[in-house]
Order: structure tokens, then sequence, then C-alpha cells
């Protein structure tokens, strides 16, 4: 069977093909934004719901120590939050027209840059929060049961959320690694 | 309408026109599922149109066209995230696959080349489609950045993949 077959027999579908309508256009457009614009608030949404949770302990708990870390902890929702949103890929793209190789090249990498230092934009600004909220637990809990019966009661939580982060920074490493591989492939694809 | 509207609608209705039923096919070659190939075929035209505003005609509009229709291929199996399943053309897997069907019907062999692409790594799939499409080599290199001389060494394992996997004879 010979290649030019195999083409012809390529070249036979679709022939029909009609081209969208500028209203589909304009439809998909719109559909297309919305899908970004959801994805978006929902994240957006997450942050605020965890601002607000941290904002009514600030309010409740009359302790300076644990307010202060409140606060740090949704003064840091918010920086990941506004990384989140200067990260978002700006529709449309200018660069689309580039040759396949090398746009594809550039994709791949912006997504391995932001797997590969999630640590610093999304995770990061919540450990000093977090760090300060559990020695303000201590340091009020410390004198009255005891350091042996402090650590016993925070310590499990204080290493499961350590390891819930540590576990998401892992992820996603692996997942840059499995990018960059594939980088690696198309760069030293030059038979 | 400004001018530059004017000038982004004419060359997409020039592109669309000559080039709708290639953007389909495309399509194919980087979705097997009806309702989301329908999706990525929008996508396309609406990238296209959207991507006339930046065209300075620099390369021809069919390679503009290849361009901005398979990096959005691209992007959409990369959002599938499958890329570390996905072969390359020289991987003797592609061969060694034993396909359950025995007829040489135009709809089973269609179906034996879809599967085949559809294992492929995005650079080599670009090259296959492009291929498929009788694209000459030069306006290949073109369209995906690649060396005339890589192309050369793919087109030739193209060839050859082929003639291996669809060496049983022409239905008709």
């Amino acid at each position: 069977m010979s290649d030019d077959f195999i083409s012809a027999l390529w070249q036979s579908q679709d022939g029909d093909a009609r081209r969208p309508s500028n209203e589909d256009l304009a439809a998909r457009a719109v559909a297309l934004h919305r899908r970004v614009m959801w994805r978006d608030r929902i994240e957006y949404a997450a942050g605020i719901l965890v601002a607000v949770l941290f904002i009514a302990v600030v309010i409740a708990v009359p302790d300076t120590g644990i307010r202060i870390a409140c606060l740090v902890i949704v003064a840091g929702v918010g920086f990941t939050c506004l990384n989140l949103y200067r990260r978002r890929v700006p529709a449309p793209d200018d660069n689309v027209g580039q040759a396949c190789r090398d746009y594809y090249r550039r994709e791949l990498g912006r997504q391995r840059d932001a797997l590969h230092s999630v640590w610093r934009w999304y995770l990061g600004p919540l450990v000093p929060g977090m760090v300060l909220l559990f020695v303000a637990i201590a340091y009020r809990t410390i004198p009255v049961a005891g350091w042996w019966a402090t650590i016993r009661e925070l310590g499990p939580i204080a290493l499961a959320i350590a390891g819930f982060f540590f576990l998401l920074h892992l992820l996603n490493r692996l997942a840059a690694r499995r990018l960059q591989s594939t980088i690696d492939a198309i760069d030293g694809d030059r038979s | 309408m400004t001018e530059a509207s004017d000038r982004r609608d004419r060359l997409y209705d020039q592109a669309a026109d000559k080039f709708g039923s290639a953007i389909v096919r495309l399509a194919r070659g980087y979705e097997f599922h009806d309702e989301k190939r329908r999706d990525l075929v929008q996508d396309m035209h609406l990238a296209l149109w959207r991507s006339f505003a930046k065209f300075e005609e620099r390369c021809a509009l069919g390679t503009w066209v290849y361009r901005v229709a398979h990096n959005i291929g691209a992007g959409h199996i990369a959002k599938a995230r499958r890329e570390g399943a996905l072969i390359t053309l020289d991987d003797e897997r592609l061969v060694a696959e034993n396909d359950v069907e025995e007829t040489v019907d135009r709809a089973s062999l269609l179906a034996r080349l879809h599967r085949m692409i559809h294992r492929l790594a995005a650079i080599d799939r670009q090259v296959m489609l492009l291929y498929l499409e009788d694209l000459p080599a030069a306006e290949i290199a073109e369209v995906t950045g690649l060396s005339a001389a890589n192309v050369a060494v793919k087109i030739h394992r193209i060839k050859t993949l082929l003639a291996r996997r669809f060496a049983q004879g022409d239905p008709s």
C-alpha cells in the first residue's frame, strides 16, 4: 500500500467540513472566556473562604499572638491569589503563529517553571502565618499543660500539615521533571 | 469596523475557505471523541481568526494556518497530560502493535491510521499530519521550525512506518 494511497485516504476525510460562522466564533470566544473566568473564580473563592475563616478567628479569639498569626495567613492567601492572577495565561495568545516546535517548547517550559516554583509562589506565602499560629498556640498552652502535652497535641497536626505541603511540593516537582524530560527530548531531537 | 479588523476578517475568510477541511482533519489527529473534536475545531478557528491581527505576511498563508492549528492541537494534548505516554516515530512499538482487525476496508484503515497517529508525541505527530496533507518537506520545516535535515529523517521514518504498518494491500 503506497504512501500516496494513505495520504489520499487521509485527505478523503471531511471534504464537506463547514467553517464556523462569525456567530459561532463569537459564541466560542465567550464560552472560552467564561470557562477561564469560572476556573479563576473558583480559585479566588477558595482563597476568600480561607481568608474569611481566619478573619473570623481574629475576631473571636482574644489572643494577640493568634490574631497576628491569622492576619499573616490572610496576607499569605492574598499574596498567593495575586500570584495566581499574575501567572494566568493571557488570551488570546500572541505567539500562536510561532513555528510549532518553538511554541510547544515555550509552553512546556512555562508549565515546567510554574510547577517547579510552586513552593515559592503558591505554598510558601502560607508558611510564615502557619508557623506563627502554631507558635502562638504553643505559647498559650505550654504554661498551662506543659511542654510534653503541648507537643503531643500540636505535633501530629503540625506534622500532617507540613507533610501535606511537602507532598504537594513533591507532586509538582515530579510533574515538572516529566515536562523537563519532554523538553529534553525536543531539544535532543536533531536527527 | 477598522481597517485592521477588515484585514483580519478577510484573511480569516480566505484561510477558512481554503483550509477548512484540513483543519478538521488536523483536529482528528489530536482528539478521538467527536464532541471534544468539534470543540477543538472551534478553538482552532477562533485562534486562527484572532491570530490574523498579528499576521505580518512573513510566511505563506498556509504556513500560518498550519502553525496556529497545530499549536492549538499540541496545547490540547498537553492539557490532557498524556505526553509521557506518547512515543516517537522511531519507536518499534508503533510497528509491533497487533491490530485486531484483519479487514482492509477504508473505515478500518482510517481507524488504524488514527490509532497510530494518536500514539505519537506532539512534534512527530505534527510532521506526520503535515505529511499526510501532502505538504512538501520545505513547508513542513517552515511550519514546524525543524531543520530540513530533521524533517527529511522524520519523513523517511514515516514512509517506513506506513509501509510496515499498512502492508496488507489496497482495499480497492
